[in-house]
């Protein structure tokens, strides 16, 4: 899709033969969906927005607590809900975008209905067991449905219980390192190692060879680890060096795999941000302490340069692939 | 694989649009997260500029007459560097100096006493800079300022909403045609991006539009409000207009059954998502991101239609029933016409 439309735009911007043929050459690059195309992409759309929107309208109803409804008929309606979708999903073919749609609605009707259970006999969890146990019990179906969307809402929730845990009871590296430890080491290393799992598995299973969800993994682990190198050189006060160390690490072994064995401009161009944003703040603690006004044309100066550099090494790299 | 040996470029040469030599002078486009990488750094590189020139020329800038010339003079040393083609170097200078004079630009006028002459010159002066800058970037980031400042000068007149559902009409139409302005594809396409963001960043804001729509408001100097109905009317045409521009620009005979069942589901989704315009929006742009393979508009819309829903839940103006109720009347809109869009085409298939 998306590679037809970069080399006509080329084309465009630079070929004057081109800019006067256009016509003919929009309808040439292919980049025009066929009636089919337009057919499976609108089905889909349909289908996935009533879903979720489904399934968002049953959450919000839950949460409202409406008084006129009994809780029994409240309990019934969401599990009512509950089974159909997973009815519909045993008469749907199997692995199609209809079965993915109605395990996604099954998944998120599971959440509303174990929320409403909280809700109703107060069973004194904490907020991130709800998470914890949603995300448990959607694990089989996660399984079965080799679907990236619903690996990925597993994974939200996952974080989204590892933060909430550590809101209550403290992170537990805290016990192991002397000093408090933030919680973005745990988001961090669960992120970091969600990544490597799924980009192993995805040599070996076509289904997670998902481009967007893989750069999604890296930019979520690439933000962390840059927070905490930030957080290490801001306030010197996180689990010593180690932040630098690990960040230093996890942009090696990208460069590594995205630069010397295959190339993935937008993993380089992440690292790039990353390495000017932890130089600059470096360099701008040191500078602005002590410095004049001139600190602050020296850093225009050096994220300009920075800047300047990542751009061209990156345009090089993109030539060198396309080659 | 080299642009030259590429499938279009072959059928291209085949009928002689373009020659074997041409690919010499034809440079790689640069993905969207380079362009990113090339923003923040520049817009970093700017704020410490600024810093620089607050600091060492504050006793110069005091002045506003002077603080104006020293923004017109460093906005025009950032257009003769801006000029200079297909240079990083230049462009993230260019830049940071331009948006540092715009900066200062926006002091000067910020001692005005009229919010509706600050917000109407504001959208001129960006306006102009969208035309005449020579970069990408600049010409993105300008045509969403320029949205914005109009937007805020509309809701200083008391037509908050008006901005908001308008721009889905130019946003829609231009991401159809953007092949129709081949000679100033550079341009268009800046402000093509710049006006789906400004279209996406105005609809979907469900938790603060309109706390910031009656602030700006607070500060007409008349009374005059613009009546709600007027803005429901221009979003729901506005929907309405970019599947019958699908339509046409698809061949497809307006006055065939399945185009009037089309328009008329286009109605229906204006009217039940006329308080969550959000969804309307980020349907419209992922219809007009697939219409021409973008994948980049496919994206954004995917996004923010994520994020628009995530933060629909929190907004105050709605009971969660009533929202439960209008999300209840979504789906079933959805997944009703998916019924009928197939049975639809199941029959225009047998026949």
């Amino acid at each position: 899709m998306g590679s037809q439309r970069n080399e006509l735009l080329s084309l465009i911007e630079q070929h004057r033969g081109v800019q006067d043929n256009m016509t003919d050459a929009v309808k040439m690059s292919g980049i025009l969906p066929q009636p089919t195309a337009w057919a499976c992409f609108i089905n889909s759309l349909l289908l996935w927005v009533g879903c979720i929107t489904l399934g968002l309208s049953f959450i919000f109803f839950l949460a409202h607590n409406w008084s006129h409804m009994s809780r029994l008929v409240k309990f019934a309606l969401v599990e009512s809900a509950l089974v159909l979708a997973i009815l519909a999903y045993l008469r749907v073919q199997i692995y199609s975008v209809s079965s993915s749609a109605a395990l996604m609605l099954g998944a998120i009707l599971l959440g509303a209905l174990m929320a409403f259970f909280g809700q109703t006999y107060q069973t004194g969890a904490d907020p991130w067991q709800l998470f914890f146990y949603w995300a448990m019990l959607i694990t089989p179906w996660a399984l079965i449905s080799r679907f990236v969307a619903i690996w990925l809402m597993w994974l939200v929730l996952l974080n989204l219980s590892i933060g909430l845990y550590c809101d209550v009871n403290g992170n537990p590296l805290s016990s192991i390192v002397e000093g408090r430890v933030s919680v973005v080491w745990l988001i961090f290393g669960f992120n970091t190692f969600s990544f490597v799992v799924w980009v192993g598995l995805s040599q070996k299973l076509q289904w997670l060879q998902k481009q967007w969800a893989i750069r999604l993994l890296a930019t979520v682990a690439g933000i962390t680890i840059t927070s905490l190198a930030l957080g290490y050189i801001l306030e010197s006060s996180g689990p010593s060096v180690l932040a630098l160390a690990a960040w230093a690490v996890f942009l090696s072994s990208l460069y590594y795999v995205y630069r010397v064995r295959q190339i993935d401009l937008f993993m380089l161009a992440g690292s790039c941000l990353s390495v000017i944003v932890v130089i600059v703040t470096f360099i701008g603690k040191e500078v602005l302490e002590h410095g004049d006004e001139f600190a602050f044309l020296l850093l225009s100066g050096l994220v300009i340069g920075l800047g300047t550099g990542a751009a061209f090494w990156l345009k090089q790299v993109q030539q060198e692939a396309q080659l | 694989m080299t642009i030259k040996t590429s499938e279009l470029w072959l059928k291209l040469e085949e009928k002689g649009i373009i020659q074997a030599d041409d690919a010499k002078h034809i440079a790689v486009i640069s993905p969207w997260y380079i362009k990113v990488l090339l923003a923040i750094s520049g817009w970093l590189g700017a704020l410490f500029l600024l810093c620089f020139v607050f600091i060492a020329l504050f006793w110069f800038i005091e002045s506003l007459v002077a603080s104006l010339f020293v923004s017109v003079v460093l906005i025009f040393i950032a257009y003769r560097i801006l000029l200079r083609p297909n240079n990083e170097f230049y462009e993230h200078l260019g830049l940071a100096i331009s948006i540092s004079g715009q900066v200062l630009f926006i002091r000067v006028i910020s001692d005005w006493e009229s919010s509706l002459m600050i917000s109407l010159t504001l959208a001129i002066f960006q306006g102009l800079l969208t035309y005449f800058m020579p970069s990408f970037l600049h010409r993105f980031f300008s045509t969403i300022f320029t949205a914005g400042a109009l937007a805020a000068s509309l809701a200083i007149l008391g037509a908050p909403q008006l901005m908001a559902s308008g721009l889905i009409f130019v946003t829609a139409w231009l991401c159809l045609n953007e092949f129709s302005f081949a000679k100033q594809y550079q341009r268009v396409s800046a402000v093509m991006y710049g006006l789906v963001v400004s279209t996406l960043l105005l609809n979907c804001n469900a938790l603060f539009g309109t706390d910031v729509d009656s602030s700006l408001h607070r500060l007409s100097e008349t009374a005059m409000q613009m009546p709600g109905w007027v803005s429901d009317a221009i979003y729901i045409i506005a929907l309405v207009f970019t599947v019958w521009q699908l339509l046409v620009a698809n061949r497809v005979g307006l006055n065939t059954g399945f185009s009037k069942l089309v328009l008329l589901f286009a109605l229906l989704l204006g009217l039940v998502t006329l308080n969550a315009p959000g969804i309307g929006v980020c349907l419209v742009i992922l219809l007009v991101g697939f219409a021409h393979s973008n994948r980049v508009l496919v994206g954004l819309a995917i996004s923010s239609l994520v994020v628009y829903s995530s933060t629909y839940y929190f907004m105050m103006e709605e009971t969660l029933l009533y929202k439960s109720g209008l999300l209840l009347v979504v789906a079933a809109l959805m997944l009703l016409g998916r019924f009928l869009l197939n049975s639809t085409l199941l029959q225009l298939k047998d026949k």
